[in-house]
């Protein structure tokens, strides 16, 4: 016993070491798979508050830049608007898919952002005080950005499409076909493409959306466009790269989505697949 | 180690950590070259401070970053080990009489030629670790190392700058 205590003792400093850092290693765990928890993000009340005053002071030489791109969303909305009386005498058959009791949205500022990471997260300034929760969809003004993934009383963390963990869900338009969106880490303005079967005639430009299939972003949001295919002889899949519509580098204003059904789809779901099981 | 020492200490370590979450966080040359100046409250903790001090004082402000990053564990993990080794190699470097007296570690009292032999293989080694646990394996291999090596040589050129800046006052 004598013998074991000097030993613990002699190598304290290394015990502690091994002990700390295997600490961290659980923590990284956590924090890479995307449905881990986080125990010291940016969303807590301090780094939040910090992170914010930062941003306040470099918000200001970005203003003129800010305002114009939310002058083009205006526009764009603004004739989507112009556009909806014709196809609102088909309305009555074909229920338009985003139905504003079904999806809510929580507008919110990125104060703090990452993009030259493997694992990228974004902050923004709304928190549980303003009906964030964790597991909500967040878009921007030009497309799909990520998931909540803490949220604090002010402030939440959110995994951007550019984590490696998170996929997306989505669907090429052109086809219809599903396929999944991935980030490996190396362009933050590009992203891949998987799963899109090799009898798809694919072009430079075809646009990926997100499909219907997750709660997350509402159907039909804009996640990027095609800029390069490639295949190899014996494989079932392309290999595709993507443009991102939304430029990361440059990300302020986002949307919080509050999809009202969430919980139902996704028990219902559950249900279902505990049947088969 | 005095009281006023460690208070003083325990100031500048705050001091750098703030200037890291608040200016050096937003600053990525090229999308490659990080600057992780944190690593200068690390590299200047007295040298006779207990090891094991030293390896919980680099643990937590590793953890203090990781909050503003948004990784949590990965600074964490490495300014551990960096703390970890660096009794070793200040060992190591020795210059054969001893510290003695002077615990005190910057680029006046010890040298150019002795800081910098001191300071480049230790923020290399946090940049090599801090990168490659980052990427969680070794896919990416190439970009993962060139984030590392770059990052270590601007993290490097920032803390000599800063060093010459703040060391010409105090003497």
């Amino acid at each position: 016993m004598r013998r074991l205590l000097q030993f613990l003792f002699r190598y304290r400093a290394f015990l502690l070491f091994l002990f700390l850092e295997s600490l961290s290693f659980w923590l990284i765990v956590e924090n890479n798979s995307y449905q881990g928890a986080r125990y010291f993000n940016s969303a807590n009340a301090f780094t939040g508050s910090i992170s914010q005053a930062s941003h306040d002071l470099i918000a200001f030489f970005n203003l003129s830049r800010q305002n114009k791109i939310l002058a083009e969303e205006n526009a764009r909305l603004k004739s989507r608007l112009l556009s909806l009386p014709d196809s609102l005498a088909g309305a009555a058959l074909a229920p338009t898919e985003i139905d504003s009791s079904v999806w809510n949205f929580v507008p919110a500022k990125v104060i703090n952002n990452s993009v030259f990471l493997q694992n990228n997260h974004i902050t923004l300034d709304k928190g549980t005080k303003e009906g964030v929760y964790k597991g909500m969809g967040v878009i921007g003004s030009e497309g799909a950005v990520g998931q909540v993934v803490a949220a604090s009383d002010h402030f939440s963390s959110v995994a951007s499409i550019l984590h490696g963990a998170l996929l997306v869900s989505s669907m090429h338009e052109p086809s219809g076909s599903l396929c999944t969106t991935s980030w490996d880490g190396l362009n933050p303005l590009y992203v891949n493409i998987q799963y899109l079967p090799r009898h798809l005639s694919l072009y430079q430009g075809d646009t990926i959306l997100t499909s219907g299939y997750n709660t997350l972003f509402p159907p039909g949001t804009m996640i990027g466009t095609i800029e390069d295919v490639s295949i190899a002889e014996d494989d079932t899949f392309y290999n595709i790269r993507a443009k991102l519509s939304t430029n990361f580098y440059q990300l302020s204003y986002v949307y919080l989505v509050d999809f009202k059904m969430k919980e139902q789809k996704d028990s219902l779901e559950r249900a279902q697949q505990l049947r088969y099981e | 180690m005095n009281k006023q020492g460690a208070f003083g200490t325990i100031l500048l370590s705050l001091i750098i950590i703030f200037a890291q979450v608040f200016v050096f966080k937003d600053l990525v040359l090229f999308g490659v070259a990080f600057c992780f100046f944190y690593v200068l409250a690390l590299l200047l903790i007295p040298v006779e401070t207990n090891p094991m001090l030293q390896i919980v004082i680099g643990f937590v402000i590793g953890l203090i970053t990781d909050a503003f990053y948004s990784t949590q564990g990965v600074h964490a993990s490495a300014a551990t080990f960096l703390m970890f080794v660096r009794p070793f190699w200040i060992n190591i470097l020795n210059p054969g009489t001893g510290y003695g007296a002077v615990d005190r570690i910057n680029i006046r009292t010890q040298g150019v030629q002795w800081f910098l032999t001191y300071t480049y293989p230790l923020i290399l080694l946090h940049c090599l670790i801090l990168f490659f646990v980052e990427a969680f394996g070794f896919a990416n291999f190439l970009i993962t190392l060139s984030k590392a090596f770059f990052s270590s040589l601007f993290t490097l050129v920032v803390v000599l700058i800063i060093q010459y800046l703040f060391l010409n006052k105090a003497k």
